[in-house]
C-alpha cells in the first residue's frame, strides 16, 4: 500500500538573538483544556498551512524558491498576456496556472506577485481560501469524490473511506509516488447520478463499491479478481 | 478629515439624544458618549471589520414600525438620521454573553478575553475548549496592510480552519518589525522581544538587527525597516545615522 | 445572413432565415449531452450512433442533435425521436443498431428501451405522456432538449432574441413596469422581487455612468443543478435576459460568475457569448439601439460562500469571498462600489419570456404571491430523479408522487429537504404544503435555489443536521465569531449525539447556539445556518431523543450506534465479505459460517454491501435491516440437508 505523503518535519528557526526563553503565560489557566475533538465523520481535505502562526503550531523553515525555468516562464507569460495585468483577474490567473501545471508552483506565484505588483500575502490568501487551488503538487490522477447532500445520503462517505483505505491516503493528500490525489468537493451538479466520482475530469455516476474498487485498481495497475469482475 | 464633511444628525441611544455625523460608524460615537460597548476587533485607525460580534446593538431605523428591531454590530453600522439604538436590551445582552462564551471556549487562557467575559457576567463557558491564543480579529493584518503597507501577514484558509500567518507559513521576508501588530493586538498574542542588538517577533519568525544611533549608541529601529523607508522616500544614505528627533545625551 | 446584425428588422429576418435553414430532416434524434448523461456514457452513445448512421448511409435523412440537459437524469443516456416523440432510456452503444433498424427504418418502437411506470410496469412510448414530463410546465426549459446549445442559429430558429428586439424598441421605464407587474421573484434563494431590485439599481446615482448586471451561477447548494442545466442547455436565453436587463437598468458591463465545478457550463456559455458578439447581440450599439453592453465570465474557486452577493462581488474584484455587511444595498453600491444588479440564472432566463409574452401571461401561472414556474432538482430517494419545472403552488405531495413517481423501492417517505444548507427538512405531515416562497419559509424551511432532496427511512435526520452543520462550517468564510466558532461547536455537539454521547443539556445548548448564529452573524450563510438543525429538532425530535436517551439510530446510519452481524443461519460461506473486509475482522472458511469480530469492526458496511446472499444484518436497538439477497447459487451452510 502506498505510504502517506510525509510533510517535512519543521526545524526551529535559528535566531541570532540570545533570547530563547518564551515569556511565561500571563495568568494560569483556570482548568486544563479539553483534549482535541475527534476527527469528523465527513472526510475533509488536510491542508497544512491553515493553523500556522497560531500558538502551538511552529513556522516552517524558509524555502529556497527556484527561479522560473524558460518553459515555465513562457507558459506563465501566455497566461498573463491573456488576462492583462489587472489584479482583479488574480483568481482566473491562478486557476489557469493550476490547469496548466496541475498545482500552483511557488515560483510562479512569486513571479505573478512581482509582475502584477501585488503583495505575496494576497496571492497566498487567495490560494488557501479557494478550495479548487492547490499549493501542493498533485498526483498524476486526480480523483474527486462528491460529498454533496444527495451523494451523502446515497453513501458517498463510504466511498471516500474505501478509497482512503485502498490508496493509503486521506482526502486532500497525494500518494508518495505522486500517482494519485484524492479530493472531496461539495457538489459537482450531477445530483441525480449520485454518488459521483470524477477521475481525471471524467464523471462516473451511480458509483457502487464494486465499481469503485475496479476503477481504483485500474489506476494502481492491480489486476481485478474474477469475483470482482462479476 | 472625512467626518467633518458629513452632516451632523440626531440619533437616540438608550433614550437619550446624541448628535453625530451622518454615515460615520455608530460604535465610535457610542464609545465617545461613555457607553461601555464591548469590542475586540475595532480600532479607529483601520476600517471596521465586524468579526468579533461583541459590539452588537439593536437598531430601529426611521420609518420602521416602532416595535421592529434589527440586531447589528455597531462598528460598521452607519449613523442615520432618526436612528434609535438600544445597547443593553435583554436580547443584546444574551447574544453578547454567548459570543463571550464562544471566545472563551476558543482562547481559555487569554486574560483579555476572560476579563471581557467577566465584565459581561460570563464566568465560564459551557462549550468545548480549545487552546488558541489568537481570536482572528485581523487587526494585525489590517494594520500591516492598510497603515504600515508592509503586507507581511495575512489570513489564510477559511471556516473552522481559518488562521493568520505569514505567507507559506515561513519566516516573513516582508516584516520590518515595526511592532504595530504587537501594539494593536487586543489579546496580546504577538510578542516582541528586544535587546541591544536585535528585535525579535517570534510569531512571524523574524529577528532583525537593530540600527544604532551614531550619536547616542542606542538602538532605535531595525536596520531593514530604515533601509526600506530610505528607499521608498529617496532619502540620503546618512539620514538614519541618528534617530530622527533624537535628543543628544549629555 | 449579414453579420453583425445591425437592426431589429434584420434580426427578425435572420430569425426567419434560421428557421428555414434549421428545418429538421426526416428524422431527428435528440440526444441528451448534459453533464448527468455524460456521466452515464452519453458521448460514447453519440459516437456509436453517428458512426452507425454514416455506415448505413442515412446521413441525409437522420440528424443526431446533441442537446443540453433534458432533466430526466436518472434514465440517461436518453434520446427522443422526431417526429414520433418516442422516448428511449438508459441506452448503451449496443442499442444503436436496434433503434436505427426499428424506429428509423421500420417506424416501430423498441419496447425494451421504453419507459415503464414504477409499480405497474406499464410502458409509455411518448415523452409527453411520461408522468415525469406530463406533470411539468416547461417554459424556461422548453428548448432544453431541442436545441444545440453550441449553435446560435438553432436558438434563433426557435424565436431566439425576438424578445430582445422587442425590448430595445420599448422605453426602459415601461419594461421595468412590466417586470414589476410580472412579480418575478429571485430564483436563487432570496425570493426578492426582481423588479424592485432593478428599480433601485436604475435609480441609484452612477456618477461615472457605469452600472453592472451580474448573473449568479455559483449554485453551491449541494443537490441543486438547475442553473447548470439552463446554461448548458440554452445559454442564449440567459444572455438575452441579461441584455434586456442591461437596457432596462442602464448597465454597461455584465458578469456571469460560474462555479469552478461546472466546466461544461463555462465552455458552453463562453462559446455562446462569442457567437452573440459575432452576431452583434453583444457589444456596441446592439441592434441599432444606444445600448453598448458586453459580458465577461468569472469562474468561482470552490467556495460556497461566493454565492452570497457581496462575497461574489469581492471575488470578481480579485479578493477572497468574504461577505460584508449590507447596510447599503449592492444595487446602490456593489461591484467596485458601483450600482450593481445581481440575479440568479433562472431569474434572468425568465426575463425574455416575460418581455415576449407579457406580465399577464406570467402571473397567470403559479400563485398570487409567487408567479411563474420554478425548476426543482428532485433528487434523493425518489423514483424519477432529475430536474423538473413546475408551476408555483403545486403541492409537495404532487411534486414527489406525481412528478417524481413516489419513493424509490417502495419505501416510506420520511422527509424532503428544500433550500439546501439554508433550508430545512419537512416531514410527511406537511406534504400538502404548496410549493411557493412564503409557505415554505413559514414552515421553517425555504425554497432556496430549488433543491428538493427526498429522504426515506434509511436516512438519519440527526446525521443530516450534522452533515449540513459541518458543510457550513467548512464553507464559512470564517470572519465572524458566531458563524465560525458557533458552527464548530454545534458540529462537535452533533458528533457527540451521533456517537451516543449526547446529553439533554447539549440539546438545549444547541438551541442557544442556533439562535445566536442565526441572529448575530454577518451574512446570510450564518443567518440561515441553523435552519437544518432547528427544523430537524422541530419535526424529528424523536430521533434526537433516541440518539440521546437510548443510544439508538433508527435509520441505522450512525456508526457508533449500529452493529453489523453475520446471520449464522443464512451464511453461505461464499467468502466475499471476509475478503473485502478492510480490517480483516471476519473469520471463516469454506463451508464454515463466517463470524464478524466486533472488536475489529469499523462499521464501514462493506460486508453488508457485498453480501449477495442476504446474510448480513445491521441493527440498532430494536431496529434492524438485512442485506438483500440477489444471488441464489449457494445454499446456507447450516441449511438442513
Amino acid at each position: 500500500m502506498a505510504e502517506k505523503k510525509k510533510v517535512k518535519a519543521s526545524k526551529p528557526v535559528k535566531k541570532a538573538s540570545p533570547a530563547k526563553k518564551r515569556p511565561a503565560p500571563v495568568v494560569d489557566a483556570p482548568h486544563a483544556p479539553s483534549p482535541p475533538p475527534p476527527a469528523p465523520d465527513v472526510a475533509r481535505p488536510a491542508r497544512e498551512h491553515a493553523f500556522v502562526g497560531i500558538k502551538g503550531h511552529p513556522l516552517k523553515p524558509a524555502t529556497e524558491v527556484p527561479a522560473l525555468g524558460k518553459d515555465e516562464r513562457l507558459r506563465l507569460d501566455e497566461i498573463l498576456d491573456r488576462y492583462g495585468r489587472s489584479d482583479a483577474n488574480l483568481l482566473g490567473i491562478l486557476q489557469d496556472i493550476q490547469d496548466r501545471e496541475n498545482w500552483l508552483p511557488r515560483n510562479a506565484l512569486e513571479n505573478v506577485a512581482t509582475r502584477l505588483d501585488v503583495p505575496i500575502t494576497r496571492i497566498y490568501r487567495l490560494a488557501t481560501f479557494f478550495r479548487s487551488l492547490s499549493l501542493e503538487p498533485r498526483g498524476k490522477h486526480v480523483c474527486v469524490v462528491c460529498i454533496g447532500t444527495t451523494c451523502h445520503v446515497r453513501g458517498a462517505p463510504k466511498l471516500v473511506d474505501r478509497i482512503e483505505l485502498e490508496m493509503g491516503i486521506k482526502a486532500g493528500e497525494t500518494t508518495k509516488d505522486m500517482l494519485f490525489t484524492l479530493e472531496t468537493v461539495g457538489c459537482v451538479g450531477a445530483c441525480a447520478m449520485g454518488p459521483l466520482v470524477v477521475i481525471d475530469k471524467k464523471y462516473h455516476g451511480n458509483m457502487t463499491m464494486d465499481g469503485l474498487t475496479r476503477l481504483v485498481k485500474g489506476i494502481k495497475g492491480t489486476p481485478v479478481t474474477a469475483e470482482e469482475e462479476e | 478629515m472625512e467626518a467633518m464633511k458629513k452632516k451632523p444628525v440626531l440619533i437616540t441611544v438608550d433614550g437619550r439624544q446624541i448628535e453625530a455625523p451622518e454615515e460615520t460608524n455608530l460604535l465610535s460615537h457610542l464609545l465617545d458618549a461613555g457607553l461601555d460597548i464591548p469590542n475586540l476587533c475595532y480600532h479607529e485607525a483601520v476600517r471596521p471589520y465586524g468579526a468579533c460580534r461583541l459590539c452588537l446593538v439593536e437598531v430601529n431605523q426611521k420609518g420602521w414600525k416602532p416595535e421592529w428591531r434589527k440586531i447589528s454590530t455597531s462598528c460598521n453600522f452607519p449613523v442615520l438620521e432618526g436612528l434609535t439604538v438600544y445597547t443593553d436590551s435583554d436580547k443584546v445582552l444574551r447574544h453578547r454573553r454567548l459570543v463571550a462564551e464562544l471566545l472563551l471556549a476558543r482562547c481559555p487562557r487569554s486574560a483579555e478575553v476572560r476579563e471581557m467575559a467577566e465584565r459581561l457576567g460570563v464566568e465560564r463557558t459551557r462549550l468545548r475548549e480549545q487552546d488558541e491564543d489568537c481570536i482572528l480579529c485581523g487587526l494585525c493584518a489590517r494594520v500591516c496592510a492598510e497603515i504600515v503597507g508592509a503586507h507581511a501577514i495575512t489570513f489564510n484558509a477559511r471556516g473552522g480552519r481559518k488562521g493568520l500567518s505569514t505567507p507559506f507559513a515561513e519566516p516573513s521576508r516582508e516584516c520590518i518589525a515595526c511592532g504595530a501588530c504587537v501594539f494593536v493586538c487586543p489579546v496580546s498574542c504577538i510578542k516582541l522581544v528586544q535587546d541591544e542588538s536585535t528585535r525579535t517577533i517570534d510569531r512571524w519568525g523574524v529577528s532583525l538587527e537593530m540600527a544604532v544611533s551614531k550619536r547616542t549608541g542606542l538602538p532605535f529601529a531595525p536596520r531593514k525597516q530604515l533601509d526600506g523607508f530610505a528607499l521608498r522616500a529617496g532619502l540620503p544614505p546618512d539620514f538614519y545615522d541618528v534617530a530622527p528627533g533624537e535628543i543628544e545625551r549629555r | 445572413m449579414q453579420l453583425p446584425i445591425r437592426t431589429r428588422d434584420r434580426l427578425l429576418a435572420a430569425v426567419e432565415e434560421a428557421r428555414k435553414r434549421k428545418a429538421p430532416p426526416e428524422h431527428v434524434i435528440y440526444l441528451c449531452a448534459g453533464t448527468g448523461c455524460r456521466a452515464s456514457g452519453a458521448m460514447d452513445l453519440a459516437g456509436a450512433m453517428k458512426a452507425e448512421i454514416e455506415g448505413k448511409g442515412l446521413g441525409k435523412r437522420v440528424l443526431v442533435k446533441l442537446t443540453g440537459c433534458h432533466g430526466f437524469c436518472e434514465k440517461g443516456p436518453l434520446v427522443v425521436h422526431h417526429p414520433s416523440g418516442v422516448f428511449y432510456q438508459t441506452l448503451k452503444p449496443g442499442d444503436v443498431k436496434d433503434i436505427l433498424e426499428t424506429t428509423i427504418d421500420r417506424g416501430d418502437v423498441v419496447e425494451r428501451l421504453l419507459y415503464r411506470r414504477p409499480g405497474t410496469g406499464e410502458i409509455v412510448r411518448l415523452e409527453k405522456d411520461i408522468p415525469f414530463y406530463a406533470n411539468q410546465k416547461r417554459i424556461v426549459f422548453d428548448l432544453n432538449g431541442r436545441i444545440d446549445p453550441f449553435d446560435i442559429d438553432d436558438y434563433l430558429a426557435h424565436g431566439g432574441y425576438v424578445a430582445l428586439a422587442k425590448a430595445l424598441a420599448t422605453e426602459p421605464g415601461k419594461l421595468l413596469e412590466e417586470v414589476k407587474k410580472a412579480n418575478l421573484r429571485g430564483r436563487g434563494g432570496g425570493g426578492f422581487p426582481a423588479g424592485r431590485k432593478w428599480e433601485e439599481c436604475r435609480s441609484a446615482p452612477a456618477p461615472e455612468g457605469i452600472r453592472y448586471v451580474i448573473c449568479n451561477a455559483d449554485e453551491g447548494d449541494p443537490g441543486a443543478f438547475m442553473d447548470r442545466s439552463v446554461i448548458e442547455g440554452n445559454p442564449h436565453r440567459v444572455i438575452e435576459g441579461m441584455v434586456i436587463g442591461a437596457w432596462t437598468i442602464g448597465a454597461t458591463d455584465g458578469y456571469v460568475y460560474i462555479r469552478h465545478e461546472y466546466p461544461l457550463a463555462v465552455e458552453t456559455l463562453a462559446k455562446a457569448i462569442e457567437e452573440a458578439r459575432r452576431y452583434g447581440l453583444l457589444g456596441s450599439d446592439i441592434l441599432g439601439s444606444s445600448l453598448s453592453f458586453d459580458i465577461k465570465i468569472n469562474r468561482g474557486g470552490g467556495a460556497f460562500v461566493c454565492g452570497e452577493s457581496t462575497a461574489l462581488m469581492a471575488s470578481i474584484e480579485g479578493e477572497v469571498g468574504e461577505p460584508r455587511a449590507k447596510h447599503i444595498h449592492t444595487a446602490v453600491q456593489g461591484l467596485y462600489n458601483r450600482p450593481t444588479n445581481l440575479n440568479n440564472v433562472e431569474t434572468w432566463a425568465n426575463v425574455p419570456l416575460i418581455v415576449e409574452r407579457g406580465a399577464g401571461w406570467f402571473t397567470s401561472i403559479g400563485t398570487k404571491g409567487s408567479s411563474g414556474t420554478k425548476i426543482f432538482s428532485l433528487v434523493g430517494k425518489v423514483a424519477n430523479t432529475g430536474l423538473v419545472e413546475v408551476p408555483m403552488g403545486i403541492s409537495l405531495r404532487s411534486l414527489i408522487y406525481d412528478v417524481g413517481g413516489g419513493i424509490l423501492g417502495g419505501k416510506e417517505f420520511k422527509a424532503v429537504q428544500t433550500g439546501g444548507p439554508s433550508g430545512g427538512a419537512l416531514p410527511s405531515s406537511l406534504l400538502d404544503l404548496p410549493v411557493d416562497f412564503d409557505s415554505l419559509t413559514r414552515a421553517g424551511s425555504m425554497m432556496g435555489s430549488g433543491g428538493a432532496i427526498v429522504m426515506d427511512e434509511a436516512t438519519c435526520m440527526v446525521d443530516v443536521a450534522r452533515y449540513f452543520t459541518k458543510f457550513l462550517e467548512d464553507e464559512s468564510c470564517g470572519k465572524c465569531v458566531t458563524c465560525r466558532e458557533g458552527l464548530r461547536q454545534m458540529g462537535w455537539i452533533l458528533d457527540d449525539v451521533c456517537a451516543g454521547k449526547g446529553t439533554r443539556g447539549q440539546l438545549e445548548l444547541l438551541g442557544d447556539l442556533g439562535e445566536v448564529v442565526k441572529e448575530a452573524s454577518l451574512c446570510a450563510l450564518g443567518g440561515t445556518a441553523a435552519n437544518p438543525l432547528l427544523s430537524t429538532i422541530k419535526y424529528f425530535g424523536e430521533e434526537y431523543e433516541e440518539h440521546i436517551g437510548e443510544k439508538v439510530c433508527r435509520a441505522l446510519v450512525c456508526k457508533e450506534l449500529i452493529r453489523y452481524e453475520i446471520l449464522e443461519d443464512r451464511c453461505t460461506a461464499c467468502g466475499i465479505c471476509r475478503k473485502d473486509c478492510p480490517t480483516q475482522a471476519i473469520a471463516g472458511a469454506k463451508k464454515t459460517v463466517h463470524v464478524l469480530d466486533q472488536a475489529k469492526c469499523i462499521k464501514c458496511g462493506v460486508c453488508y454491501d457485498s453480501c449477495k446472499y442476504g446474510s448480513v444484518s445491521v441493527a440498532s436497538g430494536s431496529y434492524r435491516r438485512v442485506s438483500e439477497q440477489i444471488k441464489f447459487k449457494l445454499r446456507p451452510v447450516k441449511a438442513s440437508a
